[in-house]
């Protein structure tokens, strides 16, 4: 079953989809973790397939938007990593506290799966610990603490932020050259306030928090990590030059699995993401009870 | 790859590898039009231009995202030349 709802997160409305099995259900309830901009628009899709999925094993999820992005309350330039990571902490006490499941997931795709690793490395430092608070309005409703998750499923996680501004600038300047011939993009954005990613106006502040994110450079392996899935899209099944420090930082705690697959959240075109979907959901059903 | 490999046989490779095309690289030639050959929208000439640029260590301006410029192997060939010999870089 599925229903379409709004919870709190601070002082926004958060738009989500519960996922509730029909039949038996498990006691791990799974918080799905959106990529960021253009990327979200492409991969929405793939999102709902795999919590259908999930579903039909047993676990109940939660998928949603974060402030500012689809159709959760904010306009887009309320949008930060600080924000989003305490919408996610929102979510997951959402989801147990409707399920009453005792632990929660987090499945994160390209920025979400940075947002996901990020939350459990607060929640695994400081056991449980407040989000990173936001310079956005004021704190008026509901927050929530960052609890460690029981697993992890990281899809493409962006491990360097500022390679990934400058894939989304590359992006804009593209698509300058398709419809005008030529860019005039990045030498533009030099000094606006806002630049334009493929229709999202993302702030400076906003570029600058992503160019900051390196989620390798955290240092040293956290015990007790808990079990991770760290999936790859690539044309080869070897690590990429991009994810080999992550999979170094997480240690024996991670199950790395390649696909050779197109990046469905950057094309336009259908891409089967049944192969991927069905790993993730034997991942997820093979682990221990707690 | 060894060392004698050109610019067009590297940018051939990467643009099947990254494309996931079903083609050899040496079916992909110098004068192909890449867009109506191989059906290359702007998603995919995002991933040629992040590719040549991993690829070749290059980085590209502004004035050098013109659609001639990335129209067949050989056009992006001169790009790629031209960006390594401003760096002092010598290519095949």
């Amino acid at each position: 079953m599925e229903e379409p709802l709004y919870f709190p997160s601070d002082a926004f409305r958060l738009f989500g989809v519960l996922h509730l099995p029909e039949g038996a259900r498990r006691d791990c309830g799974l918080v799905f973790s959106p990529p960021f901009a253009e990327e979200q628009k492409q991969a929405y899709r793939v999102f709902v397939e795999l919590a259908r999925r999930l579903e039909r094993e047993g676990f109940p999820s939660l998928r949603f938007d974060y402030r500012g992005t689809g159709d959760s309350e904010g306009p887009f330039s309320e949008f930060s990593l600080a924000g989003a990571m305490r919408d996610i902490a929102a979510a997951a006490a959402f989801l147990r506290e409707r399920t009453s499941v005792s632990r929660i997931g987090l499945i994160g795709l390209r920025l979400g799966a940075s947002l996901a690793l990020q939350s459990a490395e607060c929640g695994m430092r400081n056991a449980e610990c407040e989000p990173p608070t936001t310079d956005g309005p004021p704190a008026t409703g509901r927050a929530s603490r960052v609890t460690c998750p029981s697993c992890l499923v990281l899809w493409q996680p962006i491990v360097d932020g500022a390679l990934f501004h400058r894939l989304n600038i590359r992006r804009m300047q593209v698509r300058q050259m398709m419809t005008g011939g030529k860019a005039t993009g990045e030498r533009a954005t030099g000094s606006a306030a806002t630049i334009d990613l493929d229709g999202f106006l993302a702030s400076r502040a906003m570029c600058e928090e992503i160019k900051a994110l390196n989620i390798a450079e955290c240092g040293t392996r956290i015990a007790d990590w808990p079990p991770t899935l760290l999936v790859q899209f690539a044309h080869t099944t070897e690590p990429s030059g991009e994810l080999k420090p992550l999979i170094e930082k997480l240690g024996p705690a991670a199950q790395f699995l390649p696909f050779v697959l197109e990046p469905f959240w950057d094309r336009l075109g259908y891409i089967d993401c049944s192969a991927p979907i069905s790993a993730t959901a034997a991942w997820l059903t093979r682990l221990p009870p707690a | 790859m060894p060392d004698d490999t050109t610019v067009e046989d590297r940018l051939k490779a990467m643009i099947v590898e990254r494309l996931f095309l079903k083609v050899a690289p040496s079916e992909i030639a110098d004068d192909d039009i890449l867009m109506e050959k191989f059906e290359i929208d702007s998603v995919r000439l995002f991933e040629i231009v992040i590719g040549l640029e991993e690829v070749f260590d290059i980085s590209l301006e502004d004035d050098e995202f013109s659609i001639e410029r990335f129209e067949s192997v050989k056009a992006i060939a001169a790009l790629v030349r031209e960006k390594l010999q401003a760096t002092g870089r010598a290519s095949a």
